[in-house]
């Protein structure tokens, strides 16, 4: 089976496929000073509560965002796994073609993103795809129908904002993100949570808008697809997202693995 | 003369007024830390560098959403100018009715800005005032308070990003010609120049659908230090104004010394 680690700034998402399907995810804090021993034992803890053994991962692939914990990660895999955890990267062969500037510095979780969104969506559909991952940072892709990837645009996530601000304004207070009942709030949590829920709906929004309008200004209507942590909060108030697609990037990673595994990546 | 003094998280930004006519406004950063003393040396050296004297000042007016420091700048007003500054807050009449669940809970910055927009454009309206958090205030056609929205500000969720994304570069906040990027600073520009103004546009209008719709008439006024950055990209907003805060704090004070000093 095969073991895909996300590893983001918050968190490092695993996802455990048996060929095509998804049959486990887990989450991990992405915690820079933890050791490969720490992670190793989480992720055989993590399998064997889900009824799996270390022995049934026979490959491993990455995305990851934060260098500091690769070689962690690797160790663990290799140590506790006894596999070895392949880093994906974004020269890697995937989309027909790729637009970024200097494809190598695209980060890869928006590549195996884009990967992902086009080959389910886009390529059947016939229409370009935009992806909206709210992590850490919101980040947008944009894929043609072609499967080019065009170029996207990163906003600061939801969690770390809110997390700012309540830290910054001395009245302010956690609150729970729920939607509230009316967006004019009567009172300072219900002010916070209508700015937040419908605020980072209005971000994607006014974002995927100008994106469309950019690259399929009179093409077809791209498809646009919700991914990452914090979709859900927001996901239903917005007016451009069609569908959520929690393990998005897990699917992506395994994808880039899959079609570089030959090439012996 | 007043001094205007509005505080805020990051920020406090002051005027002197000359009757109606501000003559000269300036911000220091808000620290928690300094004293009464480091505050009046850096109150005084302002005003004198802005061409006035201590002694030109004969009232002082503030509003705080840092009630912390509140007991310091007022210690400072006594030690420095010789006077009791007014400190918008309970008590103090504002001529603004408060729909809020809570009225004490609407913070004094919230009130002073609302009293300046309402008196100056009248309503209904809604204020968005671009600081620490993007904080959007609803008044009514017969000027009363209704409530509001609160949403992380550009900057401080800027910063966030910065800090916590281990690959992410810190950019200069320019407004990039498209959305579409090709690089990762082109990407981080588009993302927060055009997604935030996407959240006020969003926001905005959603409020205006509740309070009556299209048909309401209702003004959008922009102001706070971060206003210049976004409002050109926001569809919604119809006017650009500064000063609101300080303006509201020359109001109030006005309306609590009907023929008082000047």
């Amino acid at each position: 089976m095969l073991l895909a680690l996300d590893v983001g700034n918050t968190n490092v998402t695993l996802g455990l496929y048996l060929d095509e399907e998804l049959v486990a995810t887990w989450r991990m804090a992405s915690e820079r000073n933890r050791t490969a021993d720490e992670y190793g034992l989480e992720i055989v803890h993590l399998l064997k509560r889900e009824g799996y053994s270390p022995y049934d991962v026979t490959e491993a692939a990455m995305a990851s965002v934060v260098p500091p914990l690769n070689s962690a990660l690797g160790l663990a895999c290799n140590k506790y796994l006894n596999v070895h955890l392949v880093e994906l990267n974004s020269s890697l062969k995937t989309l027909p073609a790729n637009y970024y500037e200097n494809p190598a510095a695209l980060g890869c979780d928006r590549l195996v993103n884009a990967v992902a969104a086009w080959e389910m969506y886009g390529k059947p559909q016939k229409r370009p795809v935009i992806v909206v991952d709210f992590g850490t940072a919101t980040k947008l892709e944009c894929v043609s129908a072609a499967g080019e990837y065009l170029g996207g645009c990163i906003a600061p996530g939801i969690g770390i904002s809110t997390e700012a601000l309540t830290r910054a304004a001395s009245r302010l207070q956690r609150i729970e993100l729920v939607r509230p009942k009316q967006v004019l709030g009567k009172n300072i949590v219900a002010s916070l949570q209508s700015g937040i829920i419908f605020g980072f709906a209005g971000q994607a929004d006014g974002l995927v808008k100008r994106l469309s309008r950019e690259i399929a200004p009179d093409g077809p209507e791209p498809v646009v697809i919700a991914t990452g942590g914090l979709a859900h909060l927001v996901a239903g108030e917005s007016r451009t997202i069609q569908r959520i697609e929690p393990h998005l990037t897990l699917e992506g990673i395994r994808r880039v693995y899959e079609q570089n595994r030959e090439q012996g990546v | 003369m007043l001094l205007a003094v509005d505080v805020g998280n990051a920020a406090m930004s002051m005027g002197i007024y000359d009757g109606k006519q501000l003559r000269a406004e300036w911000s220091v950063s808000t620290d928690r830390r300094k004293t009464h003393d480091e505050y009046g040396l850096l109150f005084l050296d302002l005003i004198e560098h802005h061409g006035f004297k201590a002694a030109d000042i004969r009232a002082v007016a503030m509003a705080s959403s840092v009630p912390p420091i509140l007991p310091t700048l007022e210690w400072m007003c006594q030690k420095y100018f010789k006077i009791t500054p007014l400190v918008v807050g309970p008590g103090v009449r504002t001529g603004m009715i408060i729909r809020y669940d809570n009225p004490r809970e609407v913070g004094a910055d919230r009130i002073v800005i609302a009293v300046a927009a309402y008196e100056k454009y009248g309503g209904p309206l809604i204020v968005v005032d671009f600081g620490t958090a993007t904080i959007f205030d609803v008044i009514s056609k017969e000027g009363e308070y209704l409530g509001g929205v609160l949403a992380p500000g550009v900057l401080i969720s800027v910063d966030a990003l910065f800090s916590q994304a281990a690959k992410l570069p810190r950019i200069e906040l320019v407004k990039p010609k498209t959305v579409l990027a090709r690089n990762t600073v082109h990407s981080m520009q588009a993302g927060v120049i055009y997604g935030f103004a996407g959240q006020v546009d969003e926001l905005v209008e959603r409020l205006i659908a509740e309070i009556g719709g299209p048909a309401a008439g209702v003004r959008v006024i922009a102001t706070g230090e971060h206003a210049e950055l976004l409002v050109s990209e926001c569809k919604q907003v119809g006017v650009l104004d500064p000063y609101l805060a300080l303006e509201g704090l020359r109001i109030i004070y006005e309306r609590n010394h009907a023929r008082g000093e000047r």
